[in-house]
C-alpha cells in the first residue's frame, strides 16, 4: 500500500495552489449526492480530469474519464433492459452507483495529494492561518507514516524467524494471539521513534507558541482563481439541476 | 561559554529512572571542541541534554545547581528560544528529522525561528555549500542512506546558526565514508570558530579535532584530559577506562581470537544470489562460500547491498539463486526457518511480556532449558522482566538467546555494536566466540573494527552488490582490513532510486524511436478492430436468417467480411513494420548505452569478463529482446484495448452474458496470474543456469586444443555434459510449474463462447433475449478469444525482457574508471608509485609499493613469479584502479588526466598481441594516427619486422587475418614493438617484450630497444635477469612490496631474494644438453 | 549511573496539550490510520466484511487509541485523532466529518469526566470514539433515501419496495451499534495487553 505522498507538482503545466485543490476535494464530495444528474455530472468530471491532466498526471486523469465514461455506460446497459433476475440487477448497479460517487471523490484527492509536496501542504495550512495545534499533527501524521511502514516490513521479517505468521488461518484459529504479536512490537518500536522525533523537534525549537514562517512559498495565482471559478460554476450548475 | 555550577540532575516523572548525573562544574569556553567520553550510562548523554535544554524540559527530573551558555539559563529558557543558542544532532538518523525532502528539512530550524524567506534561502544556499550538499537537495529521506541522513541533520542544524554544537553519539550507524564526511564537517564547524561539544564513543575520528576530552563516570566527572594527553594513552589505560581505541593503526587482533582451522565443509554456500528492488538489480553475486563455525563479518559502504545480501541469504527477502545450508539446498521459507537475524532495531523482536517468555515462544526448548541460556547471557535476573524494558545491549542478548532457544543454526547480526560502549562491545565479542562452535556460521554486518579484530574469523567485502573480497582474518588479513579502514574514501553518494515500470524503462531506451512504437500500436489496434468487423456482420447475415427474412444485402456483407479481413492484414503488416523498426531502434539504443558504459569500466575488468561473455551480452542477449519488443508492446496493447471495447459492445447487447463473459475471463486471468508469480521465483535461477551454461560452452571450445595434447576429454567432456543436463533441469522445472496454469488459461480463453451459451440459452427460455441478441453474444465472444489467448502469452513475456534488461545494465554496472579530464600537466616523465595497494580477484596482490622510474632511466621490475609485476604495469597503463595509494607522472595523479592524455604518455607493450583484420601496414599505423608510410616502414624495420614482412605475398599490405592466425609469436611481438617505436610515447612499458623471440632475433631486438630508449622513462618486466641486469635500477618485488630497489650490485649486495633469484637464473642459463656435456 | 530515589513531584496540573503531545498526537494517528486501513483494504475483498469492517478495526485499534490517550494525559488527543481519520476517510462527505468530529469530541469529554487519572474513563471512551468508524457509512444512510427516489421514478414503485426490503432504513444505525460492539471487545483487549505490556515495561 503505498499512498502517493511523495507527488510534487513539477511535471504539471499548471501549478495550483493546495487550497483551490482542497476546495476540489470538497466539491467532490458535495457532488456525490448528485450523482443521478448525468449530464452535469460528466461536465464535472471533464472539468476535473483536464484539471488533473494539467497538473501533471495524464495518465490517471486519462484512466479516471474512461473508468468514469464507461461506468456510466454500464448503467445505461442495465437500465435498459429488463433482466430475470432483478436481484442481481440492484447488486450491480448498487455497485456502479458506488463507483460513480466515490471516482469523483478518489480522482480530486489524487489531484491533492499526487501533485502537492508535503511541504506545501504545511505552507497552505499556515497560510490558511490554522492553528499549530492543527498544522502540527498533520505534519507529524504525513511524515510518520513511512516510519510505520518501515515498522511493519521490518516486524514481518521478524516473525518470519519466529514462525509466526500473519496468514488467514492464523487470524481465524487464534485472532487475538496474532492481534497481540503484530500490535505490540510496532507499538515499542513506534513509541521509542516518537520520542526522539518529537525530542529532536523541540530541541531545533519547533514550538506551537511560536510563529513560524515558510520556505516553500504558497500563492493564490491566477491560475487558481480561474480554476476556482470554474469549479463553483459546475458544483453550482450540478447542484441546481439536480432538485 | 558553558558553564555548569554544581549541577545534579536525575531523571524523574512518571517513569523516571532516578539515574543522573551529580555535581558537575564545568567550564567549556567558546571555540572549543570538547569530547565527553566514558562507559554507557556514565551519564554523557544526560549532560549534552542538559546543554540544549531537553533535561528538564523533555526529561523531566529534579535539577539543582546551574547550566548557562552564554550566560542564559538553559533549564528554564524556552526550548525555541534556546535553540537559536545551542544546536543539537541526535544519535538515530531515522528519527530525528521532521519533514519528508530534504530541502524542508534543511530550512526547518530556520522556519522554527521564523525568519524571512529571502533570508533562509540565502542559509539554505550557504549551507549546501559549505557542506557539499548539492547531491542531497530534493531528496526523499527515506531513501538515504545513514550517513547521508547525518549529513542532512548536520546541515539542517548548520542552518540555523547556533553557537554552541551539541552532538550525541553522531557516528553510531554511520559507514567508514559517513564518518569522513562526519569528519570533515565537524572539521569546518570547528574552523568557523563554534564551539562543539560531543558525546562519544568512538573517539578515533575525533583525536584531531578535540581540544579536550571529559571522562566520565557514574553521574562524576572524574578527569578532564587535554587532546595531546588522550593521544599518548595507552590501550591497557583507555580499556581499564571502558574507553575504545584512539588510534586504529594500533589495533590489532584481540589475542582470545583464535585463526580459524582451513578446510571444513561450507556453512553456507549460495549461487547465483540475486535481488531486485523498485525494477533495479541490486545484488549479483555469482558464488559464495562461507565455511564452518566461522564468524564472518560483512563489511562494505552503506547503501551497497550488505543488509539485502543477508536478508536473501536468511530467506526473508525473495530474491533469486540458491542458498544451501550445510550442502543442503533450502528454500526460502525453510532457510527462515533455521536462520535467524539480530535486527538494529531490537525492539521489532521482541513479542513476549517476559524474558523468559520471549525465549520459549515457539521454541521446541522449555523452561529450563532457557533458564540455562539466561545464566550463560548474564540475564537470569532478568527472566521476569518485560524486554521493553532492558537496556539496548540487553535486548540484543535477548534476541540471540532465543534464536539458540529454537536451535537455530545461523544467526547473522545487524551493527550490533553500534551503540556500545568497549566494554559492552567486548562482551559481545565474547559471547559471538563462545558460541562459535554451537552455531553453524555467524554474520556480522559492521561497521566497527574493533568488533571484527574481536570475534571474527573472516571478512567479506561487498561493493555495489558484488563480492569484492573474501579472505580469512588472519595476520595478512588484519593488514588489509584495518587498511580499508584506514584509507580515505572518495565522496560518492546514493543515487536517486529510479522507479521505472519495466514498460517504462523500455521505452526509456526507445528514444527516438517512439513514434514508430505509437504508429505500430495505433495500426495494430486498427487491424484488431478491422478484425471484429466480420463478425458483425456475419451477424446481420444469420439475424436475418433467424427471423424469418428474406435475405438481402448478401453482396454488401460479403464485401465487408473481405473489407475487415483486408484491413486486418494490410494495417497488422503496416503495424509490424513499424514496431520491427522500433524494435531494431531500441535495440540499437540499448547497444549504444551497453557500449558507453562499457568504456567507463576498467579495462582489467572487461578483460576479464573475456570476449566470449562480452559478446554474448551485447549480440545474444540484446537479441533476444527484440522478438519481445517488436511484438508485445503493440500486440499487446491492441490485444487488450480491443476486446475491452468488444465487452463495451456485449455489454450493450446484454450486460447479463457480459457479466458472464466477464467472470470467465476473471478466473483465466487469475489463472495466469498465478503462473506469473509462481514462474517469477524460478526465473532467476534458469537464466543463470543459462548463462553458465553459455560460459561453459565457451571455455569448452577455447581450450579444445589443450584438453587433446593432455587428453583430458573425459573429464571435460563430463563437465560439459553436467552443464547441459543442469540447465536443462532448471529449464524443465520451471516449465514444469508453469504448466498446469497455461492448460488453465489456455482452456478458458480459448472457449468463452462455451461459459456463455448455457446462460444464453436459459435467458431466450425465460423469454428475456431475443435469438438474434444471443447470436450477436456469440459472435462477439469468438471474437474475444483469440485475442485474449495471444494477450496472455505476451504478458507472460514482459518480466522476462524486465529481468534480461535489468541483467544487461547489472553486468556492465561495476565501478567506474576514475579518470579525469586534465591533459597532462606534469613536470617531467618521472613514474612514481606511491603505496599502491592492489586487490585482484578478492586477493590483495600488492600491498604498499612504492618506487621511482627516473626519466631517462631504464626500471626493471623483476621478482618471482605473480609477484604482481605484470599487474604493476596494468596499474601505470590505467587497466585498473588502485585500491589505495596513487601512481603519478610527473607528479601529476593518473586518475586526474584524461584517457587520452594518459594514453598520449604511456605505451605499453604486452605479451599478448591483437591484430586488425586489415593490412600489416595498417596494423603498425595504430601506433599512431596519420603516420606516412614511410614513417610506418622505418618503425617496421627498427623492430626487426622488416624481414618477414617482405617475405610475405603481399607484403605490407597482407591482411593480417582473423587476429592474426597466419603470424607465429615472435613475429606478433615484433609487430607490437613496431607500433611502440612509431608512437613514440614517453613513458614505455615492456611486460615481457622478448619472451617469445627465438635467440637470433631477441639480439637484434635488444639492440632495437636500446635504440628506443633514449631519453624515455622506461619500465621493462622481466623473468631472464641477465638481459636487464644491466638496468639503471632494479625494483624486487616480493611478498606484495617493493622490497629493494637499486642497481644489480647493490641488489646482490644487499638482498637476499635477489641473489636467489640471480643464481637460479644463472645456474638455468649454463644449462646444456646432457649429451653435449658428455661430449666435453 | 547514579541512581537517586526520586519522588515525583505533583502531577502536572496543566492539562493543556504541549507541542511534544501534538507530535505524539500526530504520529498515534499515523499509526492508528495505517492500521486501519490495511484491516479494511485487506477484508474488502470480501464485500460483507466491507461492512463489518467498524467491528474489526474497532477491534484492534483499542489498543492504539488507548495508549495515544494514555501517553498525553490531557484534553485533546482523541480530538486530534478524530479529525485526522476524518481526513482520510470521510473527504469530502461533510457530514461524516462533522459526525467524526462529535464523536471525538464526546470521547475527549468522557475523559475529562474522569479526572485523567481514572482508567476506567479512558478505557470508556474508545467505544463512542469508534462511531467514527461508522462516519463514512453516513453516505449509505443518505444516499439510501435517494436511490429509492429515483428507482421509484425509474422502473416502478414495487421495485422500490423491494429495494427498500432488501437495504433496511436502519443500516445505519446498525452499523453504529456495530461500531460500539466493536469498541467494547476492543478495549477488552486493549486494557489486558496493556497490563500485560506496556504498564509492566514502563512505558505509559
Amino acid at each position: 500500500m503505498d499512498l502517493t505522498l511523495y507527488g510534487d507538482d513539477s511535471k504539471g503545466l499548471i501549478k495550483l495552489d493546495p487550497r483551490t485543490k482542497m476546495l476540489m476535494v470538497l466539491s467532490s464530495g458535495v457532488l456525490s449526492f448528485f450523482s443521478y444528474n448525468d449530464v452535469p455530472l460528466f461536465v464535472f468530471c471533464t472539468v476535473l480530469c483536464t484539471l488533473l491532466a494539467l497538473c501533471g498526471k495524464p495518465l490517471t486523469a486519462l484512466k479516471g474519464y474512461l473508468a468514469f465514461a464507461v461506468a456510466l455506460y454500464l448503467r445505461f446497459c442495465i437500465s435498459s433492459r429488463a433482466s430475470a433476475a432483478p436481484f442481481l440487477e440492484i447488486i450491480s448497479q448498487v455497485l456502479i452507483t458506488v463507483l460513480l460517487y466515490c471516482l469523483p471523490v478518489v480522482l480530486s484527492f489524487i489531484l491533492l495529494t499526487g501533485t502537492t509536496r508535503i511541504s506545501q501542504f504545511i505552507s497552505a495550512f499556515q497560510a490558511m492561518h490554522l492553528p499549530m495545534k492543527v498544522i502540527i499533527p498533520v505534519a507529524v501524521f504525513f511524515r510518520f507514516i513511512p516510519t510505520v511502514q518501515e515498522e511493519w516490513t521490518g516486524i514481518r521479517k521478524a516473525m518470519a524467524f519466529r514462525g509466526i505468521s500473519v496468514g488467514l488461518g492464523s487470524i481465524f484459529r487464534h485472532p487475538m494471539r496474532t492481534v497481540e504479536y503484530v500490535l505490540v512490537p510496532m507499538l515499542f518500536s513506534s513509541i521509542s521513534v516518537m520520542e526522539e522525533l518529537a525530542s529532536a523537534a523541540l530541541a531545533r525549537g519547533m514550538d506551537m507558541d511560536v510563529k513560524r514562517s515558510s520556505y516553500q512559498s504558497v500563492r493564490l495565482g491566477p491560475a487558481d482563481y480561474i480554476a476556482g471559478g470554474i469549479i463553483l460554476a459546475v458544483t453550482i450548475y450540478v447542484m441546481s439541476s439536480g432538485w | 561559554m558553558i558553564e555548569f555550577k554544581n549541577l545534579s540532575f536525575h531523571y524523574g516523572g512518571e517513569h523516571g529512572t532516578g539515574e543522573g548525573v551529580d555535581h558537575i562544574d564545568l567550564r567549556i569556553d567558546d571555540g572549543e571542541f570538547v569530547v565527553l567520553c566514558g562507559r554507557s550510562g556514565c551519564g554523557k548523554t544526560t549532560l549534552t541534554r542538559l546543554i540544549n535544554g531537553l533535561a528538564p524540559q523533555f526529561f523531566e527530573g529534579p535539577l539543582e545547581g546551574s547550566v548557562t551558555v552564554n550566560g542564559r539559563n538553559v533549564s528554564t529558557k524556552p526550548l525555541s528560544s534556546i535553540s537559536t543558542l545551542v544546536g543539537s544532532v541526535f544519535q538515530n538518523p531515522k528519527s530525528q528529522f521532521f519533514n519528508i525532502d530534504t530541502t524542508s528539512e534543511l530550512v526547518f530550524g530556520c522556519e522554527n525561528q521564523g525568519l524571512e524567506r529571502a533570508e533562509i534561502a540565502q542559509r539554505l544556499e550557504q549551507t549546501v555549500n559549505d557542506m557539499q550538499l548539492q547531491n542531497l537537495l530534493d531528496r526523499n529521506i527515506f531513501e538515504l542512506a545513514g550517513g547521508e541522513k547525518q549529513q542532512i541533520a548536520c546541515g539542517s542544524v548548520y542552518a540555523s546558526r547556533p553557537e554552541v554544537f551539541v552532538l550525541d553519539e553522531p557516528s553510531s550507524n554511520l559507514d567508514k565514508k559517513a564518518i569522513w564526511r562526519l569528519r570533515k564537517i565537524l572539521e569546518r564547524i570547528k574552523q568557523s570558530g563554534k564551539t562543539v561539544v560531543i558525546s562519544e564513543h568512538r573517539l578515533y575520528y575525533l583525536m584531531d579535532l578535540a581540544d579536550r576530552f571529559i571522562y566520565m563516570e557514574d553521574g562524576y566527572v572524574r578527569r578532564d584530559i587535554p587532546a595531546a594527553k588522550m593521544r599518548a594513552l595507552s590501550d591497557d589505560e583507555l580499556k581499564s577506562m571502558g574507553l575504545r581505541c584512539t588510534d586504529l593503526s594500533r589495533l590489532e587482533k584481540s589475542r582470545e581470537n583464535p585463526d580459524a582451522q582451513p578446510g571444513g565443509r561450507p556453512a553456507i554456500e549460495g549461487l547465483d544470489i540475486s535481488c531486485n528492488r523498485g525494477n533495479t538489480k541490486i545484488l549479483d553475486v555469482e558464488r559464495l562460500t562461507l565455511p564452518e563455525n566461522s564468524v564472518v563479518a560483512l563489511i562494505g559502504d552503506n547503501g551497497c547491498g550488505k543488509s539485502t545480501l543477508a536478508e536473501t541469504l536468511c530467506g526473508v527477502i525473495p530474491g533469486s539463486g540458491s542458498v544451501a545450508f550445510g550442502g543442503e539446498y533450502l528454500t526460502d521459507k525453510q532457510r527462515a526457518r533455521r536462520s535467524f537475524m539480530v535486527m538494529q532495531d531490537v525492539n521489532r523482536q521482541l513479542f513476549s511480556e517476559s524474558v523468559i517468555e520471549e525465549l520459549t515462544l515457539n521454541a521446541a526448548a522449555d523452561r529450563d532449558r532457557a533458564m540455562e541460556l539466561l545464566e550463560e547471557l548474564d540475564l537470569s535476573g532478568q527472566a521476569e522482566r518485560h524486554p521493553a524494558s532492558l537496556s539496548g545491549g540487553q535486548k540484543q542478548r535477548v534476541a540471540i538467546a532465543s534464536a539458540l532457544c529454537a536451535g537455530k543454526e545461523i544467526i547473522f547480526c545487524d551493527e550490533p555494536t553500534s551503540g556500545l560502549d568497549r566494554g559492552g562491545m567486548e562482551n559481545f565479542g565474547r559471547l559471538l566466540r563462545s558460541m562459535r562452535d554451537r552455531l553453524r556460521c555467524t554474520v556480522i554486518i559492521t561497521h566497527d573494527p574493533e568488533l571484527v579484530l574481536e570475534c571474527c574469523t573472516h571478512v567479506m567485502h561487498i561493493e555495489n552488490g558484488r563480492v569484492m573480497a573474501f579472505y580469512p582474518l588472519d595476520r595478512e588479513g588484519t593488514e588489509r582490513v584495518l587498511y580499508y579502514f584506514l584509507s580515505p574514501s572518495d565522496e560518492s553518494s546514493t543515487k536517486k532510486r529510479e522507479n521505472l515500470s519495466a514498460v517504462g524503462k523500455i521505452l526509456k531506451y526507445t528514444g527516438s524511436y517512439r513514434k514508430y512504437t505509437f504508429a505500430a500500436i495505433a495500426l495494430m489496434l486498427l487491424g484488431a478492430a478491422s478484425s471484429v468487423i466480420p463478425y458483425l456482420s456475419v451477424y446481420r447475415l444469420i439475424d436475418q436468417l433467424v427471423q424469418r427474412q428474406p435475405l438481402s444485402g448478401i453482396a454488401a456483407a460479403i464485401a465487408v467480411v473481405l473489407l475487415g479481413e483486408l484491413g486486418y492484414a494490410v494495417f497488422y503488416s503496416l503495424g509490424l513494420k513499424y514496431s520491427h523498426k522500433a524494435a531494431y531502434g531500441t535495440l540499437e539504443n540499448i547497444r549504444c548505452s551497453l557500449q558507453e558504459k562499457m568504456e567507463l569500466q576498467a579495462l582489467g575488468d572487461i578483460q576479464e569478463l573475456g570476449s566470449g561473455a562480452v559478446k554474448k551480452l551485447f549480440i545474444d542477449d540484446v537479441e533476444s529482446i527484440e522478438a519481445l519488443l517488436a511484438h508485445m508492446l503493440p500486440e499487446g496493447i491492441a490485444n487488450l484495448v480491443v476486446p475491452l471495447i468488444v465487452l463495451l459492445v456485449l455489454a450493450f447487447a446484454d450486460w447479463q452474458l457480459a457479466l458472464v463473459t466477464i467472470i470467465t475471463i476473471m478466473f483465466g486471468a487469475a489463472a495466469s496470474t498465478q503462473m506469473y508469480s509462481v514462474g517469477m521465483d524460478r526465473m532467476g535461477s534458469y537464466f543463470a543456469a543459462s548463462k553458465r551454461l553459455n560460459n561453459s560452452i565457451i571455455e569448452y571450445v577455447n581450450g579444445m586444443e589443450v584438453v587433446r595434447v593432455f587428453n583430458r576429454q573425459g573429464e571435460v567432456g563430463q563437465n560439459f555434459a553436467d552443464t547441459v543436463k543442469s540447465y536443462r533441469d532448471f529449464a524443465l522445472a520451471w516449465y514444469r510449474v508453469c504448466w498446469p496454469w497455461m492448460a488453465a488459461y489456455g482452456s478458458i480463453f480459448a472457449n468463452i463462447a462455451f461459459y456463455t451459451i448455457p446462460f444464453g440459452a436459459m435467458l431466450i427460455l425465460l423469454g428475456q433475449l431475443s435469438l438474434s441478441r444471443y447470436i450477436l453474444c456469440l459472435c462477439l465472444c469468438f471474437a474475444i478469444g483469440p485475442q485474449l489467448m495471444h494477450l496472455m502469452s505476451f504478458l507472460g513475456l514482459l518480466p522476462q525482457v524486465n529481468f534480461k534488461i535489468q541483467a544487461l545494465e547489472k553486468a556492465l554496472d561495476r565501478t567506474a574508471l576514475r579518470t579525469g579530464c586534465e591533459a597532462f600537466t606534469g613536470a617531467g616523465h618521472d613514474v612514481e608509485f606511491r603505496d599502491v595497494h592492489f586487490a585482484y580477484k578478492g586477493t590483495e596482490v600488492l600491498k604498499g609499493v612504492s618506487f621511482t622510474a627516473k626519466e631517462g632511466q631504464l626500471t626493471a621490475l623483476v621478482g618471482a613469479s605473480g609477484s604482481g609485476k605484470s599487474t604493476l604495469a596494468k596499474l601505470l597503463a590505467h587497466f585498473y584502479d588502485v585500491s589505495g595509494g596513487s601512481i603519478s607522472i610527473g607528479g601529476q595523479d593518473i586518475r586526474h588526466m584524461s584517457p587520452d592524455a594518459l594514453d598520449g604518455e604511456v605505451s605499453y607493450v604486452s605479451q599478448e598481441l591483437f591484430l586488425f583484420n586489415k593490412s600489416i601496414l595498417e596494423n603498425i599505423r595504430v601506433g599512431r594516427k596519420g603516420a606516412t608510410d614511410e614513417e610506418v616502414r622505418e618503425a617496421a624495420r627498427k623492430a626487426c619486422c622488416d624481414e618477414f614482412i617482405l617475405e610475405l605475398e603481399d607484403g605490407y599490405d597482407t591482411s593480417a587475418g582473423k587476429a592474426g592466425n597466419m603470424l607465429s609469436g615472435g613475429q606478433k611481438q615484433r609487430i607490437a614493438f613496431a607500433r611502440a617505436i612509431l608512437k613514440d610515447a614517453p613513458i614505455i612499458v615492456l611486460d615481457e617484450a622478448t619472451a617469445f623471440v627465438d635467440p637470433e632475433n631477441e639480439a637484434r631486438m635488444n639492440d632495437a630497444i636500446k635504440e628506443i630508449i633514449k631519453n624515455k622513462t622506461v619500465i621493462v618486466i622481466a623473468h631472464k635477469l641477465r638481459s636487464v641486469a644491466g638496468a639503471d635500477q632494479l625494483v624486487l618485488l616480493e611478498g606484495g612490496k617493493a622490497a629493494a630497489c637499486g642497481t644489480h650490485q647493490e641488489l646482490l649486495a644487499a638482498s637476499a631474494g635477489y641473489r636467489k633469484l640471480w643464481e637460479a637464473s644463472e645456474s638455468s642459463g649454463s644449462w646444456s644438453l646432457k649429451g653435449k656435456e658428455a661430449e666435453k | 549511573m547514579a541512581k537517586r530515589e526520586v519522588t515525583n513531584s505533583n502531577q502536572q496540573n496543566d492539562r493543556r496539550m504541549k507541542t511534544k503531545d501534538l507530535i505524539y498526537a500526530g504520529a498515534f494517528g499515523a499509526i492508528y490510520l495505517v492500521v486501519m486501513l490495511v484491516i479494511v483494504m485487506g477484508t474488502s475483498g470480501i464485500a460483507i466484511m466491507y461492512l463489518l469492517a467498524p467491528l474489526t478495526v474497532g477491534i484492534v485499534c483499542a489498543t492504539i487509541y488507548e495508549l495515544c490517550v494514555l501517553k498525553v494525559k490531557k484534553f485533546g488527543p482523541a480530538l486530534i485523532l478524530g479529525v485526522l481519520f476524518s481526513l482520510v476517510s470521510c473527504m469530502g462527505n461533510i457530514p461524516g466529518m462533522i459526525g467524526c468530529f462529535i464523536a471525538a469530541l464526546l470521547a475527549e469529554l468522557i475523559i475529562k469526566a474522569g479526572g485523567y487519572s481514572s482508567r476506567k474513563s479512558y478505557l470508556a471512551s474508545y467505544p463512542i470514539f469508534n462511531l467514527t468508524m461508522a462516519m463514512p457509512y453516513t453516505m449509505l444512510g443518505f444516499q439510501r433515501e435517494t436511490f429509492i427516489r429515483r428507482a421509484a421514478d425509474w422502473y416502478s414503485q414495487g421495485y422500490a419496495d423491494a429495494l427498500d426490503a432488501a437495504a433496511p432504513s436502519w443500516i445505519w444505525y446498525g452499523i453504529a451499534v456495530e461500531a460500539v460492539i466493536g469498541g467494547i471487545i476492543g478495549v477488552l483487549l486493549a486494557s489486558k495487553l496493556i497490563k500485560k505490556h506496556f504498564d509492566k515495561a514502563g512505558i505509559i
